[in-house]
């Protein structure tokens, strides 16, 4: 009895088909693809060969940057989903290192914006005489506490240039988007691209094992999440507080 | 005779003072000065090194004229330098007239900002002479002390015998190969040093600095012990009296679980009674506060301070720890800056690495980064690393002992006459002899 097989929907019907060879990802597949995002390639126990392993890496690099400037779908559709967690872990990434890199907390919420009116500056030993050529500044007679003195903005600059700077208020970004030439934009400030930045290679180091509640040694993850826990006292702590899922 | 005004002019504090030829560059300590300006709880500002004297120091908001390490708001380091030129506390009282000033700015600075840089100094303060680079620039000049530091020999009892190139008949004050190691508040740089000029190509930035291993401890001990968000200059103050690299990371955890006494630091929070600052409590500190009788156990409120004495100084080396899992470690840094210049430097520079920076007072980094460096790089590379007492006055010293050769020095700098006869020119020709070229 021959045996029937049902030709996927959008496949070439000129072409032979048969399901091992030509059949291509479905809906489902990509979704399998997506969700298992921690999942890495096993290889057979002795089959680790590190250069083998890094002109891989490299190969797919250069696919990814390749994909985004010629709009084949079909080739590059593996290679997507790569580029999408990619892009994933690096926003993550950068978040995070934006939360810590803060020095004030209430940064969001409070900018400090000195007067143009003048400023109420404490000095110690703060004296008038030791000022010869403060011109910026003058003194107004009204002195709060012994040193405590209060300046008014008189003269911005001596020359038009310094008063332009001076009196600028403009944030690191304006100045990069005023920044004509594009070589060192990219040098500078375009950390995936530029060569001043390392590339991290993920097969390099052994990630550390640590519990995400006290920072000991931890071997056991948690099912939800997959952040670290090393005894039933942190998992609980765990789910209480950090677990993003429970 | 005029003077010369060394300024090293550092995203977290500013060290400057007058070249003195009658003291040893490397003994001379320099005037150190927050470069800030900090609103106070009570909505005070204070500027500069008058931080010491606010008592509440929670909650305060820092401003500061440094941007991703680029010096953008002049509105703000005006004001500081004006305090620090002018005022009585630091006895410089400049006058920019009669002056030299030798300056330092971050490696890879935006052209536009250096110009503004380069307009302030001629045009507002008018300086007499003018020189400026960055900090790691000047780190081979210090012949004596380098030598001295990477060889362990004793400083006075140090000799240091200087070429001489028979073509041009000339000395070299300078040591031909150095790897430095700019770690600052913002941010690391990885700058090789060939022939006393800094080889671009190989300059190599981590985005992790001491800002960001403030802030991953305050976030630590915010979630296991106290809530401290807002208290950026006490959890400054533990990080600084406290934390230390280890050598073994796996091994001080594991030491952490057999011996918990020796490796536990408690530390007295500020009760603005005993203390507004707060400080680590040793044996002497308890016999003190006895006899003041003050019994620390139950008058006191202690932080106790585990694993995160060694693991937040780590992220340096695995920012993973963090989460952060686009940024390689220090390790890759150095080595992928040793793998971006010629082949038959490299060994010469991995057996010549200073480091200077602040983040480098943290104890234990020396040998950490011999041990791991000796891991990546080939055996026959000998590996030393030379870290001053106080690694972030290093290249102010170093700044200090090239002044002292008047010769190179004048040489280089650039004077207002020539800048004035530029005209708009000028400061294309500032930036055309001391920018950076790629």
């Amino acid at each position: 009895m021959p045996f029937v097989e049902e030709i996927s929907r959008g496949s070439d019907p000129n072409i032979y088909f048969s399901s091992s060879i030509n059949l291509k990802y479905t809906s489902s597949h990509r979704y399998k693809k997506f969700s298992t995002s921690n999942s890495r390639k096993r290889f057979k126990p002795g089959a680790y060969n590190l250069q083998n392993l890094q002109l891989q890496n490299e190969n797919e690099n250069e696919k990814i940057l390749s994909g985004i400037d010629n709009n084949n779908e079909n080739k590059n559709e593996e290679v997507n989903y790569n580029e999408f967690e990619n892009l994933i872990e690096e926003r993550q990434s950068n978040k995070r290192l934006q939360e810590l890199n803060k020095e004030n907390y209430n940064e969001s919420s409070f900018k400090l914006e000195l007067p143009k009116s003048g400023l109420n500056i404490s000095f110690k030993n703060f004296n008038k005489s030791s000022y010869p050529n403060f011109d910026l500044m003058s003194y107004s007679n009204q002195v709060k506490n012994q040193d405590q003195y209060q300046t008014k903005k008189v003269r911005q600059g001596l020359t038009a240039n310094t008063r332009k700077i001076l009196s600028s208020r403009k944030t690191l970004s304006n100045y990069i988007d005023e920044e004509d030439s594009p070589e060192i934009k990219k040098l500078l400030f375009d950390e995936k691209n530029s060569s001043i930045y390392p590339k991290r290679n993920f097969y390099n180091l052994p990630g550390k094992k640590l519990c995400s509640i006290c920072g000991s040694s931890a071997m056991t993850k948690c099912v939800k999440c997959n952040s670290r826990y090393c005894s039933v006292k942190c998992y609980d702590v765990h789910n209480e507080t950090r677990c993003s899922n429970y | 005779m005029s003077k010369t005004l060394i300024i090293d002019n550092g995203s977290y504090e500013i060290k400057l003072d007058y070249y003195k030829p009658d003291i040893d560059s490397n003994l001379h300590i320099p005037i150190k000065l927050n470069n800030s300006i900090v609103r106070t709880n009570d909505k005070r500002l204070a500027l500069g090194n008058s931080i010491d004297d606010i008592q509440n120091i929670s909650n305060l908001y820092f401003k500061r004229p440094y941007e991703k390490n680029q010096l953008v708001s002049w509105e703000i380091e005006k004001l500081i330098w004006d305090y620090s030129f002018n005022s009585i506390d630091l006895n410089l009282f400049v006058d920019p007239a009669d002056c030299n000033l030798v300056l330092t700015e971050s490696p890879l600075t935006l052209p536009k900002l250096s110009n503004n840089l380069d307009q302030i100094v001629f045009e507002e303060y008018g300086f007499k002479k003018y020189y400026r680079a960055p900090a790691a620039s000047f780190i081979p000049f210090n012949t004596k002390k380098n030598i001295s530091l990477l060889s362990g020999i004793d400083y006075n009892s140090t000799k240091v015998e200087l070429e001489i190139n028979n073509g041009d008949n000339e000395t070299k004050y300078y040591s031909d190969f150095k790897l430095i190691i700019d770690s600052g508040f913002d941010s690391t740089f990885v700058i090789p040093v060939i022939y006393g000029c800094i080889y671009w190509k190989g300059v190599k930035k981590l985005d992790i600095g001491g800002r960001f291993l403030t802030g991953f401890l305050r976030e630590v001990i915010s979630f296991r012990y106290y809530n401290v968000a807002d208290e950026t200059m006490l959890v400054n103050n533990i990080k600084e009296q406290s934390c230390f690299v280890a050598e073994d990371y796996n091994k001080s955890l594991g030491l952490l679980k057999k011996d918990r006494i020796f490796s536990i630091i408690e530390f007295v929070l500020p009760d603005f009674k005993t203390t507004t600052r707060g400080f680590v409590l040793t044996n002497s500190k308890k016999k003190e506060l006895f006899e003041k009788g003050i019994n620390p156990d139950e008058d006191c409120q202690i932080l106790k301070l585990y694993d995160e004495r060694f693991s937040v100084p780590e992220t340096i080396f695995d920012p993973e720890i963090c989460g952060i899992r686009n940024k390689c470690g220090l390790i890759k840094t150095i080595h992928d800056c040793i793998q971006s210049v010629p082949e038959l430097v490299r060994p010469l520079l991995v057996s010549n690495i200073v480091c200077v920076g602040g983040n480098f007072k943290l104890k234990g980094f020396k040998q950490r980064l011999i041990k791991e460096l000796n891991q990546v790089l080939p055996i026959d590379w000998d590996v030393k690393v030379a870290i001053s007492e106080d690694p972030s006055i290093y290249s102010w010293q170093s700044m200090n002992e090239l002044v002292k050769n008047h010769d190179l020095i004048n040489k280089v700098y650039i004077s207002k006459e020539e800048y004035d006869e530029k005209g708009a020119a000028g400061i294309r020709y500032c930036q055309s002899k001391f920018g950076f070229k790629i």
